[in-house]
């Protein structure tokens, strides 16, 4: 099976008021690509690879992260708190993994991604992605 | 050999104004436009894919720019009535580029307003960190 790739934006400033020169480190991006990595380090994560991304380019909705695998559809979730939502993006990319196109079933999606999906877009040689529910 | 392909979302809803019931979809004569556009342009490298749904929705239209190797970008708050010429540069510039990311002066407005958001390219040899470019 294709490795499943989640990306966390790293740049992330979330909706905290950060100081403008807060070192990266601490951003919450960078703090939610820790909470990720501890989780998948603690539950197992065969098959997914962590890896952080250099903005998402998702700015007024962070913090950002999306999930991707060669020959399924991309999800993009915002609005992610790194203190609350690791476990539901690290639930979703496992979701996504065991998805034939990368579209799990609504009713199995973390509620946090239903309702802060900001985006998602065909793979690039799509086969016959559903379209019957997004 | 198709270097890039623009989705469109023809689920986008675009208010008329009086309340929810009033709405058109315009982005399947989006779709349209922008093949009469590209037509006979000998510009194989463009295909232009009908999406239902790219999951946005509240900012029609919305677009997704995706090539091979290329970083994806979501564009939306397109009006299909007067930006297809932006569009389709967008898209050309998009093709032409190595990875996706187009240079901010090359961007046409509607590009440079209306990212939603962008993901790295999955191939394998993944580069979420670009070096150069804005977003």
């Amino acid at each position: 099976m294709t490795t499943t790739i989640l990306y966390v934006c790293v740049t992330c400033r979330g909706n905290e008021a950060g100081a403008p020169d807060e070192p990266a480190a601490v951003r919450p991006g960078a703090r939610l690509l820790a909470a990720v990595e501890q989780r998948l380090a603690a539950e197992g994560d065969k098959g997914i690879a962590l890896v952080p991304a250099n903005c998402l380019s998702n700015c007024p909705r962070g913090c950002s992260a999306a999930v991707s695998a060669s020959g399924k559809w991309t999800y993009v979730i915002g609005d992610l708190d790194p203190d609350r939502h690791a476990g539901d993006v690290v639930d979703f990319a496992r979701l996504h993994r065991a998805h034939e196109h990368g579209v799990p079933e609504w009713r199995d999606r973390p509620e946090h991604v239903r309702k802060h999906t900001i985006a998602r877009v065909p793979p690039v040689k799509p086969a016959a992605p559903p379209q019957e529910q997004s | 050999m198709t270097t890039a392909t623009i989705f469109v979302c023809v689920s986008c809803r675009r208010s008329l104004g009086d309340g929810e019931e009033s709405f058109d979809q315009p982005g399947r004569g989006l779709v349209e436009a922008i093949e009469a556009r590209l037509q006979g342009d000998g510009h194989g490298r463009l295909a232009v894919t009908a999406v239902d749904c790219l999951a946005v929705c509240k900012r029609p239209c919305t677009i997704a720019l995706s090539g091979t190797n290329k970083w994806t970008y979501l564009i939306g708050d397109l009006d299909p009535d007067s930006q297809v010429d932006e569009i389709v540069a967008a898209a050309r510039s998009f093709a032409a580029s190595d990875n996706g990311i187009v240079p901010w002066r090359e961007r046409p407005p509607s590009f440079r307003k209306g990212v939603i958001a962008r993901v790295p390219p999955v191939a394998g040899g993944v580069s979420a960190a670009p070096t150069t470019g804005l977003t």
